[in-house]
């Protein structure tokens, strides 16, 4: 910054210091344990880090056999959820950005965003019991995104109406000019959605967990979770920090593909009301 | 755009939300005003929501998110927003560091980390290991209702901001660089600056993050499973969402867990106008 360091310099380098900390220090008790030999959870004293180094419960792990299947069911779910949520989600986006009325449509698509998932949740199975689409088919159906339609929207409104006008004016239909015109304009929105879709694929549970009940159904977090934890006694403490450390995994692939976008996307979608 | 065009385009958006949401909704709207046990069903009319007024342990759930949200709410604001602020002044490598440490614990499961902190608080847990090392006595972190809450601050202050703090740190670059060069040009000093201007301008985001905090702390399920299954000592640390969560599966009462979800909706609802009202006043105000 080029200043001299002044007392507030240090004040706020604190302060970063003690917030990182916070947040490091259950992330590096979870790494540590997991490549602890002990297995008993009775373990006096439990430790912050363990006492003899081991690499058995991630071992264990990736000996599991379905294993490779868990990782392609989530990769298939995933990229289903990924085109399919940006075409339906995109496309309502779309409207509510170039069309005058519909807005009362609007809000009512933002309502699901003020209920909570678990109150809704036996009436859906219920709704997809009744349809016959319990299982695979109920994960997999790529859903309607209110967040998503919300940056859909307010990105496109950034896009001058000329390049619509002077698609339609060439007779392009409408589905044809959001795919061929406006998509592609919208790179650093599409890329946040692609990251934000596939995060939330990964980091899915309860649904995934009530649908598939099939063990070469499962995804990569559900089948992982069922291998080992129970809540209600922790019998292998590495064991279940292992399966935290490896749930973390996915994201770190996500991340590291597609940092850039992440933050240039929102940003584009936030500013520009 | 003709709106025939405009619905034909919506179609598989409707079709999928009538799915998913409008016709699930329409069945907790009728649920409520059935008493259940997933076998036998029969009308009851208001009749649960007479019961919720009566419900202690659900009046008190609401007294638990209150709790938790007086030292939750300047907690939130100083990590997410304090966070991003005092990061915009370092290098920006040094920030991108920031965020990143900032996401990493929301990255993993919450039932890990709540899983990780029930080990760490146990009688014999590393927490009162440490207690005892230091001359004071064992504390029965989740058997007394206030050491209960005290964990359950514990773990969400744990389980990070998540995506916040990005959140935050795009909102503060999105801010016109010739702001801050009128400014120092005026005269301001990089603190007048970030007071005056950057504050104000930053005031939705605020209102944001403490909305989200709001509305999560209702929510927060896993935690309360995972620490207390039963919803704590006297109920000390359920949620309403827990509470619903309680009478939908433990005691196979749906019909009157979706009375506590409408009236969940209509709090949360509120919450939102009241955000919106504030915000207005507060932005007109600058």
């Amino acid at each position: 910054m080029g200043h001299r360091r002044s007392v507030g310099d240090y004040f706020r380098a604190g302060f970063l210091i003690v917030m990182m900390a916070t947040w490091l220090v259950p992330v590096s008790m979870m790494i540590g344990n997991s490549l602890s030999a002990d297995k008993s959870f009775s373990r006096v004293p439990p430790t912050f880090l363990p006492k003899r180094f081991s690499t058995e419960n991630y071992r264990e792990l990736l000996s599991l056999k379905l294993l490779p299947r868990w990782i392609a069911n989530t990769a298939l779910i995933a990229s289903v959820h990924v085109v399919g949520q940006i075409l339906i989600n995109g496309a309502a986006g779309y409207v509510f950005a170039f069309h005058r009325g519909l807005k009362w449509l609007f809000w009512i698509f933002m309502t699901p965003i003020f209920v909570s998932q678990y109150v809704l949740l036996v009436p859906q199975f219920v709704v997809f019991g009744k349809l016959g689409m319990i299982g695979l088919p109920a994960v997999i159906l790529p859903g309607v995104w209110a967040t998503g339609i919300f940056l859909f929207r307010n990105y496109f409104k950034t896009i001058p109406k000329s390049f619509t006008e002077a698609a339609r004016m060439d007779g392009a239909g409408e589905f044809l000019i959001f795919r061929r015109v406006i998509l592609p304009l919208s790179a650093p929105i599409v890329g946040s959605a692609v990251v934000l879709i596939s995060m939330g694929i990964v980091g899915s549970y309860v649904w995934p967990m009530l649908n598939l009940r099939a063990e070469e159904q499962q995804t990569y977090l559900v089948g992982l979770m069922n291998s080992a934890i129970n809540v209600y006694a922790v019998k292998n403490v590495g064991k279940d920090m292992a399966i935290g450390v490896m749930a973390m995994l996915p994201y770190f692939l996500i991340f590291s593909l597609t940092s850039k976008h992440f933050i240039g996307g929102l940003t584009g979608g936030a500013t520009k009301e | 755009m003709k709106t025939w065009a405009a619905l034909l385009m919506l179609l598989p958006a409707i079709a999928i939300f009538t799915l998913t949401f409008a016709v699930p909704m329409a069945m907790v709207l009728r649920l409520a005003f059935l008493d259940s046990d997933y076998l036998l069903t029969k009308w009851v009319g208001l009749g649960n929501f007479r019961e919720l007024l009566r419900d202690t342990k659900f009046l008190k759930s609401f007294l638990n998110v209150f709790i938790y949200l007086v030292p939750l709410i300047p907690y939130s604001v100083l990590s997410c927003y304090g966070t991003a602020s005092m990061l915009s002044r370092f290098s920006p490598r040094a920030q991108a560091v920031g965020r990143f440490v900032s996401y990493l614990p929301s990255l993993t499961s919450g039932l890990i980390i709540a899983l990780l902190w029930r080990w760490l608080l146990a009688r014999d847990g590393l927490v009162n290991q440490f207690l005892v090392a230091s001359g004071m006595k064992a504390v029965g972190w989740l058997i007394e209702p206030w050491t209960a809450r005290m964990s359950m601050l514990l773990v969400s202050i744990s389980t990070g901001p998540g995506a916040l703090v990005i959140l935050s740190s795009a909102s503060i670059a999105s801010v016109p660089t010739e702001l801050h060069d009128a400014a120092i040009i005026d005269g301001a000093s990089e603190s007048q600056y970030r007071r005056h201007i950057i504050r104000p301008l930053m005031t939705p985001m605020i209102m944001l993050i403490i909305l989200l905090c709001l509305v999560g702390t209702i929510q927060v399920w896993e935690t309360v499973y995972v620490l207390t299954g039963d919803g704590g000592p006297k109920g000390s640390t359920a949620t309403p969402v827990y509470n619903l969560f309680q009478a939908a599966f433990f005691f196979n009462r749906p019909g009157y867990a979706a009375a506590k979800g409408i009236v969940l909706l209509v709090v949360v609802a509120a919450l939102v106008w009241v955000k919106q009202r504030v915000e207005r006043w507060a932005t007109a105000e600058v």
